[in-house]
C-alpha cells in the first residue's frame, strides 16, 4: 500500500540528507515524529520509491536541495532546514 | 599530460578524468570527422583482476558548438552498463574470450550512445547495449585481441561508426622532465639546475593504456544547418569541440557496500585544448575550471593572456630566451595564445587558413573541416610545422601537442599579431626529443596507432608487460 504523502513521510525520506549534513542515519526518523511541524509548503502528489537525498548548504538560506533519480527539486523552507540543521547538530554532540 | 590528473580533485576519479580529445578529418574520407575523447589515465596493462572500465555512474559527453556561441549545439552522450555472467567467480574471464559474447568473460560493458540536438531540444538513441570489447588481459585470456576489439566497432547507422574499450595511449609526452621543472632532457646542459648533458626523451606514457571513446561522423552531422564544408573561409566550416565528464550531485555509501547516486549531472571533468588546465590553470583553481562551461572562460582569459610558464622559461633557461623576456617584461598580453586557444585564428593571418569561430572566448578544439587531411608527410607539429590539417586546427592523434605548445609558449607564434617580434632561436628548436623530425609519426607509442578507425593502437597486453610491449600486436590490414 502507497504511504500517503505527509510531513512526517518527507522528514523520513529527508533523512539522507541529515546525513549529508552529519547526522546519523539512525536517528532522524525516530526525531522526525517528535519534532513540531514546519510551517512551509506541504508537497502533494505521489511518493517517489527510490532514495532521496536532500541537501541544506546553509540552513539559514532555508534552501533545501531534494535530489532523486536524475533530479533535482529546490524548496524554500527556513524552519524545515532550521530542524534538520538542529537534528545535525545534535547528532555531532 | 596531456590532461592526465591535471587538477587535484579529478586526480583521485580516474574514471571520469577526461585526458585527451582529438578532432580530425580522417584521411579516408574528406566527408567525415573524427572525434575522440579518452578517459582513465596511466592503465598499467597487468591491472587486475579488475581491469579498467568506464564507470556507470559517469555521464561521457562529446559536445560541438558550429556556431561560434560557446554553447554546445549537439552532444554525444555516452552511458554504460556493466553485467555479470559468472557473479560466483573472481575472475575477470573463466576462459578464453575469443568473442565479443563469449561465455568465458565475466564482467562486460554495455554502452548506450545518444545524440542531443539543443536547439531542437531533441535526443535521439543512436545505439543501446553496444558490446564493449574487454581489455588486452594477455595471450590465454584475449588469444585474438585486434579481432575482439573490431567486434567493439559498432555501426550507429549506415555511415556512423562508435567504438568504446581500451585502447594503448596514444599521447607523448617526457613527464618526467616536464615536471622537472621543465628540465627537458635534449636542452638539459642548458637548464639553470641541471648539469646533465643532452639526452634523448623519455617517453613516460609508454606501455600504458587508457580507455577510449571515438565517433566517426558525416561532417555534416555537426554543421550549423547541414552544411557540408568546402570552403576553409565560410565561417560554418569550423566547429568547436570538446569532451566531458559529469557525476550526480549527491553519492551515498550504503551499508552493504552499495553506493546510491542521486540528482542531476555535474561536470567534474572537460578537455579540449591539451594542456590547457594542465599548464596554464593556477592548481588552486583547475578542479573549479573543471566544474565551468567553455563558454565562461572569458574568467580564465588572464592565464592566457600572462602565461606563468612562459615567464618561467627564461629563468629556468638563462640566457637562452632573451626576447621572450622582454617579451614578457613588456606586459603586454600574449593575443596570439588567446586566439590559437580561446577564438580561434581569424582569417588573413595565415594565408588560406582561419577557424575562428567569433569573438566569444571559450576553450575549444577548433577543426576547420574544409581543410582537407594532409596525406604525404604530415607535419607532427602541425600547423607551425605547415601543416594546417594539425594542431591547432583540431588535433590528431601523432600531432606532438606538447612540443607545439611548448614553442607556441616560448614565443613562435607571437609574429602573427606582431610581426615585428623576433622569436629566440631556442623557442623553434624546443623539442621533447620523442620524434626525429617533424614528420617522425612513429615516435615511441605512436607505431601502434592504426591506420583506421579507431585510430588508437591496440591496447598493451597485461601478459607482456611492461618490458616486452614494445611493440603492441601489430595492426589489421
Amino acid at each position: 500500500m502507497t504511504e500517503q504523502p505527509s510531513r512526517r513521510n518527507f522528514l523520513k525520506t529527508a533523512s539522507l540528507g541529515v546525513a549529508a549534513v552529519g547526522v546519523s542515519a539512525g536517528a532522524p526518523a525516530a526525531f522526525a515524529s517528535s519534532e513540531r511541524p514546519s510551517n512551509g509548503q506541504e508537497p502533494t502528489g505521489p511518493t517517489h520509491d527510490g532514495a532521496v537525498t536532500a541537501y541544506i548548504r546553509d540552513h539559514r538560506t532555508g534552501e533545501i536541495s531534494v535530489l532523486a533519480g536524475e533530479h533535482e527539486v529546490t524548496l524554500h523552507d527556513r524552519l524545515l532546514a532550521q530542524r534538520l540543521a538542529r537534528i545535525a547538530a545534535r547528532a555531532q554532540s | 599530460m596531456s590532461s592526465h590528473k591535471e587538477a587535484p580533485g579529478i586526480s583521485f576519479d580516474p574514471a571520469a578524468d577526461n585526458t585527451d580529445v582529438y578532432a580530425f578529418v580522417p584521411a579516408n574520407d574528406d566527408d567525415d570527422v573524427t572525434l575522440i575523447a579518452n578517459y582513465l589515465p596511466f592503465e598499467t596493462p597487468a591491472g587486475g583482476p579488475n581491469f579498467y572500465e568506464f564507470g556507470d555512474d559517469v555521464l561521457y559527453e562529446i559536445h560541438v558548438d558550429n556556431d561560434g556561441d560557446g554553447k554546445p549545439n549537439i552532444s554525444y552522450q555516452f552511458r554504460f552498463d556493466t553485467e555479470y555472467t559468472i557473479p560466483d567467480s573472481f575472475l575477470y574471464n573463466v576462459g578464453p574470450i575469443d568473442s565479443i559474447d563469449s561465455k568465458n568473460w565475466n564482467r562486460r560493458q554495455f554502452a548506450t550512445v545518444t545524440r542531443v540536438d539543443h536547439g531542437a531540444k531533441r535526443r535521439t538513441h543512436l545505439g543501446r547495449h553496444l558490446p564493449l570489447p574487454p581489455c588486452n588481459v594477455g595471450p590465454f585470456s584475449t588469444p585474438d585481441y585486434v579481432r575482439l576489439a573490431d567486434q567493439g566497432i559498432h555501426r550507429l547507422t549506415s555511415d556512423r561508426l562508435f567504438f568504446a574499450g581500451q585502447r594503448a595511449e596514444g599521447f607523448y609526452v617526457d613527464i618526467g622532465a616536464i615536471f622537472d621543472l621543465g628540465d627537458l632532457r635534449p636542452f638539459q646542459d642548458l637548464h639553470i639546475g641541471s648539469n646533465l648533458p643532452k639526452a634523448p626523451g623519455i617517453n613516460g606514457l609508454k606501455a600504458l593504456n587508457v580507455q577510449s571513446i571515438a565517433l566517426q561522423l558525416p561532417q555534416t552531422d555537426l554543421t550549423r544547418d547541414g552544411y557540408r564544408p568546402k570552403d576553409p573561409t565560410d565561417p560554418r566550416s569550423t566547429i568547436g569541440v570538446w569532451a566531458s565528464a559529469s557525476r550526480q550531485r549527491s553519492r551515498m555509501y550504503d551499508r552493504d557496500g552499495d553506493v546510491v547516486n542521486t540528482g542531476p549531472f555535474v561536470q567534474v571533468s572537460r578537455l579540449a585544448n591539451p594542456l590547457f588546465n594542465e599548464v596554464l590553470i593556477p592548481i588552486a583553481r583547475k578542479d573549479y575550471w573543471n566544474s565551468q562551461r567553455p563558454v565562461r572562460d572569458k574568467q580564465f582569459a588572464r592565464y592566457v593572456a600572462h602565461p606563468e610558464l612562459s615567464r618561467l622559461l627564461p629563468i629556468l633557461y638563462p640566457g637562452v630566451f632573451p626576447h621572450l623576456a622582454k617579451l614578457n617584461a613588456s606586459g603586454k598580453p600574449r593575443t596570439d595564445l588567446l586566439a590559437i586557444l580561446l577564438t580561434g585564428i581569424p582569417p588573413g593571418i595565415i594565408p588560406g587558413f582561419q577557424n575562428y569561430t567569433g569573438p566569444v572566448q571559450a576553450d575549444q578544439q577548433r577543426l576547420n573541416m574544409a581543410i582537407p587531411p594532409t596525406r604525404n608527410k604530415p607535419s607532427n607539429l602541425g600547423l607551425i610545422g605547415g601543416d594546417p590539417a594539425g594542431f591547432p586546427n583540431g588535433r590528431r592523434v601523432f600531432d606532438d601537442v606538447t612540443t607545439i605548445e611548448l614553442r607556441a609558449l616560448a614565443g613562435v607564434t607571437y609574429p602573427l599579431v606582431d610581426p615585428s617580434y623576433q622569436p629566440d632561436p631556442a623557442a623553434g628548436v624546443i623539442t621533447e626529443g620523442l620524434t626525429s623530425s617533424n614528420t617522425d609519426v612513429t615516435a615511441e607509442n605512436t607505431v601502434h596507432y592504426l591506420p583506421r578507425f579507431p585510430y588508437l593502437g591496440t591496447p598493451h597486453s597485461g601478459f607482456y608487460n611492461p618490458e616486452d610491449n614494445e611493440p603492441a600486436p601489430a595492426p589489421p590490414r
